[in-house]
């Protein structure tokens, strides 16, 4: 029976040659998968995770599906390892692996100077299809801190026949669970003091790459009594989560008393605690760098503020300490706050507290009207109150002394955040090539690209980078300038350059026409719901030309919408303003914004055409 | 690091005495008040000082590492971070001691130093016997000196590492040095631009020492894969060494000719099996690969190895299987495969030996010309098929018969016959040119309507026939090998995957643009396709050759339908253009006759290898090109009077 269950799999799992279809309208399989965990939590927090698969592997490139990568660090251990790789038609084993024949090696981090992410795997390896791999894996872990999601479907063109979870755990530690898109059954049972939850997925439909992630089946997983070393926590609420951190970092805050003087003098005339905050910060940045060490429970605990002043560096969770240790000692209260960072990092699953962070952050609350600063501590150049992609507008943790709260970090949506201003002046030359003298003032959101662009790129590269996003192709810049300053929390980049623009116009046998040179919006450019963008091109033309299709005024309005396109031709000289003010709202979707952004780019996106004076060249 | 597995002993060495010039916290004014680099004045640090010096202590050799390095911008204190990586393998074949390491920073002039704890040193297991020491200097602000200095021992006598003279950041100051003995010989290795116009060399009795001075920072540019090959370095390999015999001292010579060199590695491949005599296809294969010629035996034999057995690993010069275990697994890396492939086309009376290549970006821009065997890192097939010579290479998966992986195009190569081994010039012919076939007319709709044939060739074709497999791997349509264009509506694909058997892969396929039905003026681009329609060169200069791989064209052939009620009311002017050497040229060409216009282009690169010199003129070139590619055609509805 399973010999022929494989057959009828085979068929689907090699790749059509190269042919006439454009779309495949069957999706290849790769591999079939059985797979059955188990979690056991003790008494004492510590977890065991069993894990069997068996695999068919039924293409090359399902090997890739059978590929074990077991982690291993101080607080989690490999207890076991077995695989076994068979060939299903004769049943005859080709291979079998021990923990012992696995590959040991660091998770290599560019970003982390040192930790002890390590791993060992193995690597299936096999040219006759179908073959059968069994692993079984079991690994123990010192704390049920953080429970792996469960995910039946591994990978893109998996047919998973079934896949089960039982989570066992003692009755008073408790386990809180949300399930997406499962489709299978869930059962409960209780023997003595211990509860015990299996889940059951059969038959799952396979996922391909264009799948979107928010269609796959899992189920994460949250315990309600939890330890990590000595400290133990409860995490029904995000205070009781909070409150760990808290209880977890105490005492990590004394600084030497010489720097505590040295701090007190820095603010001693200033008046108000945004300058005073202004002041400490912008010191921490200068003097103190960021460099990752994460070891054991170090992973969660900061380094004493001690250490970090003695080393002058310091992780998110040092350097946030230190600064918060720094605001105490002028006698401003701040919370040590986690955050799930990444520019394109998922919001937390605020339903399920538990931890979902991989970063810290400082929230300075500054009185009950007014909005907290925010300090991004590993940044060396944001300014205070500023905390740019990496983890504005989304949902936060903040500890909040013995407890703490979820709450969001701004979106920074509003105009004043948002805005572009460009001028530029263009003289075409008889060759079609052209000169340029552009100004461009960008304020908030888009000055932080400008002030990455500043302080991390040499001179060759921020030429290709201005070079590469200017609207016109062919731009060689001769001179430019470029100021990234702040008032306040807001940042101001400055750009002004002047170049040659390469085969600014083409010529056909009638006519002369420009490049498109108005800038595209992008999907990029909307992240914020808000833009307030204008352009004005002044451009003189080699000579007094007919314009063929300029349109003087085109206009696009709708609520929280006004794009204007203002065109005019006086003998040479050709103006053109663009003017894009946009307010959407945080509910619009994803494929409105694209709409919009299609319908604002066609409109100043035509090309200007302009009939030639040389009677000559007519084709008529 | 490169770590042969050939093997060798010598007699015991002397210790010698060596002298390290820099010392630790010991600063010159220049250096103390150096703010920027005046060749590189936006370097966010600069190398002070990076010298090496070498000696040979009993059984191994002793390189004693000093680097100091200045910081002068806020994005500079990420060199505060060093990762220092080396080899030791299962047997400590190399080692890191005698670290030391501090900042210094200076406070109204006067020198503040903090040493680097032991906190601030970590060592790490990486993978395949690599281990990395790393550093974390503390206090570390803009106007820092931070230095270290360390003791790497390598049991390797045969290949010394030698130096590499450049980095990622402007170098002040770099020097190699080493000290011989007189029982070993090695061959000397220098190579890049710096190092040949002007190394600094001293000989002090067995003292040498090479030095490089203000050398501008490395950095990766586009359109060449290979920089590595460019960088400043010296390298050393064995060429003898005094031993013991029953007469007194007498030489030995190692790897001293081509002929020794190759059998050498012909002797490791032998013990591996795969230069045994018996038919490996008949005994262990059971298929009979016997075709009407040579070349249809070769045909055969490759297919079959590489339709049954898996390539998976480095493409590297050392087998790790033996033959039998190959056979067995039937999963092999390119190197056993290509030795069984020579091991079959032996049993069947052809002609056919290994050839040793250092690919491109293994780190040589020329072959050396003395038996140095580090130079090698990847191999080919040289066979005689009907009195014709062929190279084979079997590191690619999805390649036809006689395709060579694109980084193995080198000039030369070691061809490996026993006591015959020598150089033999490596030259690939192949056409790997585009051609694009275009209709356009009226469809029945009155939307505009193009019919597109594309012939790829050779390389062209199979990167083509990837990026499709890739596509539809991802269950994308097709249409994802073009640029996204609003208005435009792609269907009908056919490919043809004709590699195999004429070096062709054809793809057609129609677009139709709704939105010019009933327009007054139809505008479109006749040529759509080129790979050049946009300018890969952005950046202001370059340092290293542009290198297109490969000499190719793309030509154009685009035919215009004037539709039926329709005048054609302007089009794209003739051009050419070309740069000083016609490394590349570009030619565009407008014909109307009667009721249709032809436009034919083609794009040649010609020498697929430009100097830097040209970039500026290449950029300009590109830019026309790309210009030029994207001039419209003009239809205009007729007037009815």
């Amino acid at each position: 029976m399973s010999i022929l269950f494989v057959a009828t799999y085979l068929f689907f799992g090699f790749q059509a040659p190269i042919d006439s279809i454009p779309k495949k309208d069957t999706t290849p399989i790769y591999s079939i998968l059985t797979e059955n965990q188990r979690i056991e939590i003790s008494e004492t927090y510590e977890v065991v995770h069993n894990i069997e698969r068996n695999f068919t592997i039924l293409s090359p490139e399902g090997l890739a599906h059978a590929f074990t990568s077991v982690f291993y660090d101080k607080l989690n251990k490999i207890e076991s390892v077995e695989i076994e790789i068979t060939d299903p038609l004769s049943g005859k084993t080709i291979e079998k692996a021990k923990t012992k024949d696995m590959t040991d090696a660091a998770i290599y981090s560019s970003s982390s100077i040192f930790d002890d992410n390590r791993h060992k795997y193995f690597e299936v390896k096999s040219s006759k299809f179908p073959v059968q791999v069994t692993i079984k894996i079991e690994t123990t872990s010192a704390s049920n801190f953080q429970l792996r999601d469960w995910v039946p479907v591994h990978r893109y063109n998996q047919k998973v026949i079934k896949s089960k979870l039982t989570v066992a755990y003692p009755e008073h530690i408790g386990l809180r669970y949300k399930a997406v898109n499962l489709l299978g059954e869930k059962s409960e049972n209780k023997v003595d003091n211990r509860l015990e939850v299996t889940w059951e997925e059969t038959n799952l439909p396979v996922q391909t790459p264009d799948m979107k992630k928010e269609d796959d089946h899992k189920l994460l997983l949250a315990p309600v009594g939890f330890a990590m070393g000595d400290y133990v926590g409860k995490m029904e609420d995000w205070s009781g989560l909070a409150a760990w951190q808290f209880k977890l970092n105490e005492g990590r805050k004394a600084l030497p008393a010489n720097f505590e003087a040295k701090l007190k003098g820095m603010v001693a005339n200033v008046d108000t605690d945004y300058e005073k905050i202004q002041i400490l910060y912008e010191y921490l940045q200068k003097n103190y760098r960021y460099v990752s060490i994460q070891l054991g429970i170090g992973g969660w605990q900061t380094m004493t503020a001690t250490d970090v002043v003695k080393y002058a560096y310091g992780d998110c969770k040092g350097l946030t300490n230190l600064m918060q240790a720094m605001l105490k000692s002028v006698g401003i209260v701040s919370n040590y706050t986690l955050v799930q960072a990444g520019k394109d990092a998922d919001d937390i699953e605020t339903d399920l507290p538990s931890n979902q962070f991989n970063h810290v952050i400082l929230q300075v609350p500054m009185g009950d009207a007014a909005s907290p600063v925010w300090l991004e501590c590993t940044s060396n150049s944001l300014p205070a109150g500023f905390l740019g992609d990496f983890t504005k507008n989304r949902h936060v943790l903040v500890i909040d002394g013995q407890g703490g709260y979820l709450t969001k970090t701004p979106s920074y949506n509003s105009f004043d955040w948002n805005t572009i201003h460009s001028k530029n002046t263009v003289k075409i030359d008889l060759e079609g090539n052209a000169t340029i003298s552009t100004k461009i003032k960008v304020d908030g959101n888009f000055a932080e690209d400008m002030l990455m662009v500043k302080n991390y790129l040499d001179t060759r590269q921020q030429r290709d980078y201005f070079n590469r996003n200017s609207p016109v192709a062919g731009l060689i810049i001769n001179q430019y300038e470029l100021s990234v300053d702040h008032k306040d929390s807001l940042l101001l980049a400055d750009l002004s350059y002047e170049g040659v623009i390469q085969k600014f116009v083409q010529n056909t046998a009638k006519r002369m026409i420009l490049k498109p040179f108005l800038g595209k919006l992008t999907d990029e450019m909307l992240l914020n719901n808000s833009l307030n963008q204008i352009d004005e091109y002044q451009i003189e033309l080699p000579e007094v030309m007919e314009a063929e299709n300029l349109a003087e005024n085109l206009i696009l309005e709708e609520e929280g919408i006004k794009v204007t396109l203002r065109t005019s031709l006086e003998g040479k000289s050709l103006s053109v303003n663009r003017e894009i003010h946009l307010s959407l709202g945080e509910d619009i979707s994803e494929e409105s914004k694209t709409e919009l952004i299609k319908r604002i780019n066609a409109l100043g996106s035509s090309n200007f055409y302009f009939i030639k004076n040389t009677a000559a060249l007519r084709h008529d | 690091m490169i770590k042969s597995s050939l093997t060798l002993f010598f007699l015991l060495l002397t210790t010698l005495t060596f002298s390290q010039s820099y010392k630790l916290g010991e600063f010159d004014d220049n250096e103390i008040s150096l703010s920027e680099v005046a060749y590189e004045t936006d370097a966010p640090a600069v190398i002070l000082v990076s010298e090496g010096n070498s000696r040979f202590l009993s059984g191994f050799l002793e390189t004693t590492y000093f680097v100091r390095l200045k910081i002068l911008s806020e994005a500079g204190k990420e060199y505060a971070d060093i990762r220092i990586r080396y080899y030791a393998g299962d047997n400590n074949t190399e080692s890191v001691n005698g670290v030391k390491a501090q900042t210094t920073n200076f406070v109204n002039g006067k020198p503040e130093t903090v040493k680097v704890s032991k906190d601030g040193i970590f060592n790490v297991d990486l993978d395949d016997g690599y281990k990395e020491m790393r550093i974390s200097f503390p206090n570390v602000q803009v106007g820092s000196i931070i230095e270290y200095q360390y003791r790497k021992t390598d049991k390797n006598l045969t290949f010394i590492d030698g130096w590499t003279f450049q980095s990622k950041l402007p170098t002040l100051f770099s020097k190699y040095g080493i000290n011989m003995v007189p029982t070993l010989e090695y061959k000397v290795l220098g190579q890049g631009e710096n190092y040949n116009a002007g190394v600094e060399k001293t000989t002090d009795n067995d003292k040498y020492s090479w030095t490089l001075r203000d050398l501008h920072s490395l950095k990766e540019e586009p359109y060449m894969k290979n920089y590595r090959d460019y960088v400043d370095r010296i390298e050393f390999q064995l060429s003898r060494y005094e031993v013991r015999g029953d007469y007194g001292p007498k030489w030995e010579f190692v790897l001293n000719t081509w002929e020794v060199l190759g059998d050498e590695v012909i002797s490791m491949y032998s013990q591996k099996g795969f230069y045994r005599s018996n038919p490996i296809e008949k005994e262990f294969l059971d298929v009979d690969l016997k075709g009407d010629t040579q070349l249809e035996t070769a045909e055969k034999a490759y297919y079959f190895l590489r339709n049954n057995f898996r390539v998976v690993g480095e493409d590297w010069i050392y087998p790790e299987q033996n033959l039998n275990q190959l056979l067995k697994s039937k999963v092999g890396s390119p190197v056993e495969l290509m030795l069984t492939l020579m091991g079959i086309l032996k049993s069947e009376g052809i002609t056919c030996e290994p050839v040793l290549i250092g690919s491109k970006g293994y780190g040589r821009s020329d072959i050396v010309p003395f038996p140095f065997l580090n130079q090698f890192d990847e191999i080919l097939l040289l066979t005689e098929l009907d009195g014709k010579k062929h190279f084979i290479d079997l590191s690619q998966a999805d390649a036809p018969f006689g395709y060579v992986d694109l980084d193995k195009h080198v000039t030369a190569g070691l061809y490996l016959e026993k006591e015959k081994s020598k150089l033999v010039p490596i030259d690939i012919q192949h056409a790997s040119n585009s051609i694009y076939f275009s209709q356009v007319s009226m469809n029945e709709d009155g939307q505009l309507a193009i019919t597109n044939s594309h012939r790829s060739y050779r390389y062209s074709g199979l990167r083509l026939a990837q990026q499709i497999e890739g596509i539809q791997k991802r269950n994308e349509s097709l249409e994802k090998l073009f640029d996204e264009e609003e208005g435009v509506v792609f269907e009908n694909f056919k490919v043809d995957n004709y590699l195999e058997e004429k070096d062709v892969l054809m793809v057609n396929f129609e677009m139709k643009f709704p939105e010019t039905e009933g327009q007054e003026m139809i505008l479109f681009s006749p040529l759509k396709f080129s790979s050049f329609a946009e300018n890969p060169f952005t950046q202001e200069y370059r340092m290293f050759p542009v290198d297109f791989g490969y000499a190719f064209s793309e030509t154009f052939n685009t035919v215009v339908t004037i539709p039926e009620g329709y005048e054609l009311d302007d089009y794209p002017l003739e051009a050419g253009y070309t740069i000083d050497g016609e490394y590349v040229v570009f030619i565009y060409s407008p014909t109307i006759i009667e009721n249709s216009l032809k436009i034919a282009a083609k794009f040649m690169v010609k020498t697929p290898l430009i100097p830097a010199s040209e970039y500026e003129n290449l950029k300009y070139f590109m830019e026309s090109v790309a210009s030029k590619l994207s001039e419209p055609v003009i239809l205009k509805k007729k007037i009815s009077i």
